[in-house]
């Protein structure tokens, strides 16, 4: 019995010498993830399955999966405001992603090459990245105002409404993500290039590879890690798209709960209206299907962008080298 | 590795993208009683009392510092005199009550003052907002009506002391009790051209109707020559073009923005004429044959055009008078305000202006906001609600505190401010507040509905979808059908 005690206690010992620092470590961020992540998703999940007003938490009932009902039922109100604002979204993405990708690629292609004044140019490119969406939003608003107060019209002497009208308003939105997010895009870009090993254009060249050769054969390849991450990272924002029209828009389009232009705003306005209170478990399940379809597209571009051949493959080849 | 990645991978999607939203989601106190709808009496108040009330030999409460947390909605340049009325009541009751002011904007009002209430978590004992969102706060039972804090204090207070369109508002829909108690009015206002007046109003007699209005914009655009724009209102950028003036003229060519069950019926029966009329009559201003206006202006061209004697009417808040008045007095020779009142500006009124006929009982109706103040359901101390119900009674019986919040733009609610001779003879409630609002009697506000971001928002895009100089009345039809049934649906879904 006593000897069962001090192997039990021998074992607690090593597992606590073994993990104690690393979960010490790790101990203050597990703890936010766990209170202000974790938690809050599996609440806004439990919600997404009641009737809930949280101004009267005591009425609450279980309600199943009605509030799901709604979203896939095509004369509801909430399936006639989401889908369609999903599929704004979804075609401002495949718009934008595109765009914020292969403009900053170009750059950093451009800057690598070290230019006189590169070092300029690098911070000009990056500077966008650190103003805030709110800044942003009050500089291309004074850029795009319809009235004499928009400076674009005031250069030009035309009367575009470019912030009221439809399609016009959603390329100004492009516009200025472009201007906004290159940065951030460029600088993974930059690194990812200045990593590209010399020797391999130099043995390409040697090969007969000219200069579009080199890009697909050797720079693309290289820096497949940082235009992945780059892709992951901007569908990602871009499916949340709420910071832009949010800011940029019209006297004509004032924000409206019942015209909602994306996803994440009408979650939003819908939580921030207390005329909603009473359907916060349908606004926790309108939550719960965005984000499960943000993860479906986040899984297509995965399986998309992954490597057709196994993915251990220097692990194999090291493998089979230190196996003789 | 791989399989566990594409795990991994949705994961962060999931947090990254409803996350943040799901963590927004409230965490409330414990439940309250059970909730009334709209028709019912209360059954099960969600309130609670403590404490007694004490008096002295007359019968008046004895407060001892008693600290009240005020929020008021009042954010713009209308903040700094509202503080100042606040002060003269804190100098006047040292030593018995203090209250502190906290400022709190329009946009996120609402709901940041029913998270504070209903988690408990530094909520306001008094608010001071729109009338129009107080449905809404009772509904999801945040405030309590003032009802026990006038029995046990004693002060005299009655809806009827105030005039009686805001005052029917008082119930909340909860009938017998007294949520609600509004002070004032504002709503968009307009400056004229003293000399331009004189020179084209008949006998230089200020119009009275839309007719009058119409023929003196008309004589003023043929006599001053093309570039000038009889009537200047900034729509750019200006939300109050369609919360204020449209609505103004929709009111008064008799148009229902809701009905008892808070359904809408814009594309309907005689409210989609009505509407159609009031959306015709603003637009004739723009589009009209001989139009006397610009539509798309923002808020530096119409006001330049004003201060440089090119308009004759300027549309404005009342509270960006005084900046209106200093500004047009720098444009002339830098005059003083007092020269700018007494020889070069004068108030007017959207009264009457967009019906036709002025017989009809709507003609001279003026749509705007009313402030309300409303008690908080945390205050749970009795000699604290009735701290709360002495400064609002202080509010509407003091007159100086009626003159100053005039003077900030806003006309008093309270019968006995508007009939004190002070007040009346004020010289800016004389020649500015009742030019600006006629009638206080004929001054209406969004009522008693639940609904109503979901009924004004929809209405205010509906309102700007009409401005397209394209739009014909058929279309205009069409668009209020559509844009009611959205409501209605919304209502329905809500409620269902």
């Amino acid at each position: 019995m006593a000897e069962g005690t001090i192997k039990e206690h021998t074992e607690a010992g090593e597992i606590l010498r073994r993990y104690g620092l690393a979960v010490l470590f790790v101990a203050p961020y597990l703890i936010f993830f766990v209170c202000f992540t974790v938690i809050p998703i599996g609440m806004g999940v439990v919600i997404s399955f009641m009737d809930y007003n949280p101004y009267n938490v005591g009425a609450a009932t279980f309600s199943g999966f009605k509030n799901y009902g709604y979203l896939f039922n095509p004369d509801s109100m909430v399936a006639k405001l989401f889908w369609p604002a999903f599929g704004k979204t979804m075609a401002f993405d495949l718009c934008a992603v595109p765009c914020i990708l292969i403009i900053p690629l170009l750059l950093a292609i451009l800057i690598n090459t070290q230019p006189p004044g590169y070092k300029i140019f690098r911070a000009i490119i990056y500077l966008p990245a650190v103003t805030s969406i709110t800044v942003t939003g009050i500089i291309f608003s004074s850029l795009f105002a319809g009235d004499e107060s928009g400076l674009i019209n005031a250069l030009f002497h035309t009367d575009i409404q470019w912030l009221n009208e439809g399609v016009l308003r959603w390329a100004v939105m492009l516009f200025v993500s472009i201007w906004w997010q290159t940065g951030t895009n460029f600088v993974i870009l930059s690194a990812g290039l200045r990593d590209v090993p010399k020797p391999l254009y130099e043995a390409c060249e040697m090969d007969g590879g000219n200069k579009w050769t080199q890009f697909f054969k050797v720079t693309l390849p290289n820096i497949k890690g940082q235009i992945n991450l780059c892709l992951f990272t901007t569908i990602i924002g871009y499916m949340g798209l709420y910071g832009q029209p949010t800011v940029l828009y019209g006297s004509d389009n004032q924000p409206n709960a019942l015209a909602p232009d994306t996803p994440m705003i009408m979650i939003q306005q819908w939580l921030n209206d207390p005329t909603f209170a009473k359907r916060t478990g349908t606004l926790s399940a309108v939550a719960v299907v965005f984000g499960l379809l943000t993860m479906l597209v986040t899984l297509i571009e995965k399986v998309a962008t992954k490597e057709r051949k196994r993915g251990d493959k220097h692990e194999r080849q090291f493998r089979s080298y230190t196996s003789f | 590795m791989k399989k566990s990645w594409l795990l991994v991978v949705p994961a962060i999607a999931l947090l990254a993208s409803c996350g943040k939203t799901d963590a927004s989601v409230p965490a409330t106190s414990s439940g309250a009683g059970g909730v009334s709808s709209a028709a019912d009496s209360i059954k099960n108040p969600w309130w609670k009392s403590t404490g007694e009330i004490k008096k002295d030999s007359d019968g008046k409460v004895v407060y001892d510092e008693v600290a009240v947390n005020l929020v008021s909605v009042v954010s713009g340049d209308d903040l700094e005199p509202f503080k100042s009325i606040v002060n003269d009541f804190n100098t006047a009751y040292r030593g018995k009550i203090n209250i502190n002011v906290e400022s709190v904007g329009e946009s996120s009002f609402e709901k940041t003052i029913s998270d504070r209430v209903s988690q408990n978590s530094n909520p306001p004992d008094l608010i001071m907002s729109h009338q129009k969102g107080h449905k809404s706060f009772a509904d999801n039972q945040i405030v309590q009506p003032f009802d026990e804090a006038i029995s046990a204090s004693g002060i005299a207070y009655s809806p009827n002391d105030i005039v009686s369109n805001l005052a029917d508002d008082s119930d909340l829909g909860y009938s017998g009790h007294v949520f609600n108690i509004p002070v004032d009015g504002q709503s968009v206002v307009l400056l004229y051209n003293k000399t331009l007046m004189n020179k084209y109003a008949t006998g230089g007699k200020l119009p009275e109707n839309a007719s009058e209005f119409q023929a003196v914009c008309q004589a003023a655009k043929t006599g001053e020559g093309s570039s000038f724009i009889p009537f200047s209102i900034p729509v750019s950028g200006n939300t109050f073009f369609q919360r204020y003036f449209v609505m103004t003229s929709l009111m008064q060519n008799n148009f229902a923005p809701y009905g008892d069950d808070y359904k809408v019926t814009w594309g309907t029966g005689n409210n989609k004429d009505a509407f159609v009329k009031g959306i015709d009559a603003v637009r004739n201003l723009f589009y009209g044959s001989s139009p006397v206006s610009s539509y798309g202006n923002g808020t530096a061209a119409a006001y330049t055009s004003f201060y440089n004697d090119r308009s004759l009417f300027l549309a404005t808040y009342p509270w960006e008078v005084d900046a209106i008045l200093s500004a047009y007095g720098e444009a002339h020779n830098n005059m003083s305000i007092e020269a700018v009142k007494s020889q070069k500006v004068g108030g007017f009124s959207t009264a009457g202006i967009f019906q036709a006929d002025p017989t009809d009982a709507n003609a001279y109706k003026i749509f705007g906001d009313s402030h309300a103040f409303i008690l908080s359901k945390t205050v749970t101390d009795v000699t604290t609600k009735a701290a709360c119900l002495e400064f609002v009674h202080w509010f509407i019986n003091d007159v100086q505190a009626g003159i100053d919040w005039a003077n900030a733009g806003h006309i008093s609610a309270s019968h006995y401010i508007n009939n004190a001779d002070a007040y009346k003879n004020d010289e800016y409630v004389k020649n500015y507040i009742q030019a600006y609002y006629t009638d206080i009697n004929e001054f209406v506000t969004a009522g008693n509905t639940p609904y109503y971001t979901i009924t004004f928002d929809e209405l205010n895009s509906l309102i700007a979808s009409c401005m397209d100089k394209a739009i014909t009345d058929s279309d205009i039809s069409s668009k209020a059908t559509t844009s009611a049934n959205k409501v209605n649906a919304a209502i329905e879904f809500i409620n269902e």
